[in-house]
């Protein structure tokens, strides 16, 4: 492989750059006195990007006040949003891959557009369904419409498609029967698209704004991302805290993300081939 | 070990029928072959009788039991797959335990029971393997090794050698054998190689279009074919199918001629009215090449010499025919030979139906 030219590599840096800065101005906000943050905004200088004081002020506000209670919440409401929704997006797409019922397409179509359908666009009747549940202010309200996501069944089905029959039909010759087919053989082969079919419901969880806002307003059942929006008021702007939980918010998905890629990458890879 | 019979045995997939109303016994501890074209229906039977196929009508009983409804872990059958079908997440011991574990066999005898199969099949050094890491003819064992270790009531085997290579293919059919042999279990085996069904199977059941063509001991098919459909699927190359003439000889005896190529005594026994057309069959191997005037002149399409034998190639009233020699011989394409084929084994064949013209003597 030929090394890439100097203006190659200059272009590289520029996008990495242009990437890597927010970030980068978001985290030494987070560690920078409240009155130094838009200090050196204008004009922009090496202090722009550079703090000359250090704190961990915000950070430990954050974990010492109510942001706390988000924190868990948000975490405990992902976690189970992950570990359910695993459970019934690969059941569902081992059912549309591999059981022949009827109408089997067409519920497999039903299921594809539901994850085309902006999910803000059904949120508001779906509250009116919660509601009437009795699912407000609960963690069931959080997590139930996290757990059923159209691409994580997509992806899980398509990756199910590529077992070749024969493996479950050994299977079933050595005496398994459909749970077994689905514990002993699809999943164990599935590592790579149950990670990324994981990491799908861990994102639209974790980031998920519109709907804790709705579903659980109250203090008890605040999720990270709807407390980071109310940390700062008309009257009171704490933007060093404000950042603090940013970072926080952003570097969970990123570590996660960092971790799994390559099992992410594998399943894509191979997710839309057949047999 | 159990007998397996099939009854009425019919398959449709919609208003397609694939499998036209089998009736076949299996005898306890016997090897029968299903061979047949692609698309016959032997697969579809196989797994008819495996529980991976519903079927359609007809009754399928292993050993006493009728099985038609019953889930395949119900009918203590073990099959091994054309592409082996190994798991290939978990090692060979744990491939071949399998069965046995989901059946709750105590620890030891599981231990006892692989080590015995991977004696039998020479795996002992690869238990430990993941199926990726082994060859096509140590997965091919290992699959067998899952099908024994069970001492199920029937081996059903769908193409097992298919995607092996031809040395390996050999040397995998005397295991089977052997195999066959050592465990005397009840065998039903699909195929389309029909030199696989005659070399392993006790009979062989040749199907064609999803109806039973013909069921006997690959002597029988060889020596007396039903029709001319497994005159031309039994033996290789196939046998050579010529339109000819019934006349009566100067000696009462009958004879065919192949227009004017010339005359095969057909001898008595065979209830044929002179002038009536029939189809003749004769193998290439009972064909000779003869330096009579006597023989039929034919010109040497081609020439293919195997080694043992030579396959040559001959241009008969515009239809290809071959004669099988033995040893090295040479010929150019376009030299005139006479051949003479071996009068004691002429096959006759109606015209209409292909049905076999039996000879009465």
């Amino acid at each position: 492989m030929t090394r890439p030219g100097p203006v190659r590599i200059a272009v590289i840096v520029a996008i990495a750059l242009l990437f890597f800065l927010p970030l980068w101005w978001v985290t030494i906000s987070a560690l920078r006195p409240a009155d130094e943050i838009f200090r050196y905004l204008s004009p922009l200088s090496t202090w722009t990007f550079w703090p000359r004081e250090l704190t961990v002020a915000h950070i430990a506000e954050l974990w010492t006040g109510p942001f706390r209670q988000a924190i868990v919440n948000s975490v405990y409401v992902t976690l189970v949003t992950v570990v359910v929704g695993l459970v019934v997006c690969a059941t569902a797409a081992f059912a549309l891959a591999v059981i022949d019922f009827p109408f089997r397409n067409a519920v497999f179509i039903i299921m594809v557009i539901s994850f085309l359908i902006p999910f803000d666009a059904i949120a508001v009747p779906l509250f009116g369904i919660m509601r009437g549940l009795g699912l407000q202010n609960t963690y069931t309200g959080l997590i139930l419409p996290g757990i059923g996501n159209g691409l994580a069944v997509f992806l899980l089905r398509q990756f199910f498609l590529g077992i070749p029959r024969e493996l479950r039909e050994a299977a079933f010759v050595d005496g398994m029967g459909w749970f077994g087919v689905f514990w002993r053989i699809y999943v164990p082969l599935s590592g790579p698209a149950i990670v990324s079919a994981a990491l799908i419901l861990f994102v639209f969880q974790w980031q998920a704004y519109l709907w804790p806002l709705l579903i659980a307003p109250a203090p008890d059942y605040k999720v990270a991302a709807v407390a980071i929006a109310q940390l700062s008021s008309f009257y009171d702007q704490n933007f060093g805290l404000v950042f603090a939980a940013a970072l926080f918010i952003a570097l969970v998905p990123m570590a996660v993300l960092t971790a799994l890629q390559r099992f992410y990458t594998a399943s894509v890879a191979s997710g839309g081939s057949k047999e | 070990m159990s007998r397996v019979t099939l009854s009425g045995l019919r398959k449709s997939y919609g208003a397609v029928k694939v499998v036209h109303g089998i009736d076949l016994d299996v005898a306890e501890g016997e090897f029968v072959a299903l061979v047949g074209p692609s698309g016959c229906g032997k697969s579809t039977l196989l797994r008819m009788i495996a529980g991976l196929e519903p079927i359609t009508a007809g009754e399928i009983r292993i050993g006493d039991r009728v099985v038609n409804a019953l889930d395949p872990k119900k009918r203590n059958v073990a099959m091994v797959f054309q592409n082996y079908a190994l798991y290939p997440h978990m090692t060979v011991r744990q491939n071949i335990s399998l069965n046995l574990r989901i059946s709750r066999v105590d620890r030891a005898e599981i231990e006892r029971r692989v080590a015995k199969a991977a004696r039998l099949l020479h795996i002992e050094d690869y238990l430990d393997r993941r199926p990726a890491q082994l060859s096509g003819g140590q997965r091919q064992r290992v699959a067998m090794g899952r099908a024994i270790v069970r001492d199920p009531a029937v081996f059903l085997f769908d193409e097992p050698l298919s995607n092996l290579d031809a040395k390996l293919r050999v040397q995998m059919r005397a295991e089977i054998k052997a195999l066959h042999q050592n465990v005397r279990t009840t065998s039903v085996y699909v195929t389309h190689d029909q030199i696989e069904a005659m070399t392993l199977a006790e009979r062989i059941v040749v199907l064609n279009n999803g109806r039973v063509e013909q069921i006997g001991t690959p002597v029988e098919l060889y020596e007396t074919p039903a029709n001319r459909f497994v005159a031309g699927f039994i033996g290789s190359p196939p046998m050579n199918v010529l339109p000819a003439t019934v006349a009566l000889g100067e000696d009462g005896g009958l004879s065919a001629h192949i227009a004017d190529l010339g005359a095969i005594a057909l001898g008595k026994g065979y209830d044929l009215a002179p002038g009536s057309a029939v189809e003749l069959g004769l193998r290439p191997e009972h064909m000779r090449l003869t330096d009579d005037d006597d023989g039929l002149a034919l010109t040497v399409n081609q020439v293919e010499p195997t080694g043992a034998q030579t396959f040559v190639m001959l241009d008969c009233l515009g239809r290809e025919i071959t004669a099988v020699v033995n040893g090295m011989i040479h010929l150019a394409p376009g030299a005139r030979v006479r051949v003479r084929p071996d009068e004691a084994h002429v096959h006759l064949f109606a015209p209409a139906d292909g049905a076999r013209i039996v000879n009465h003597r």
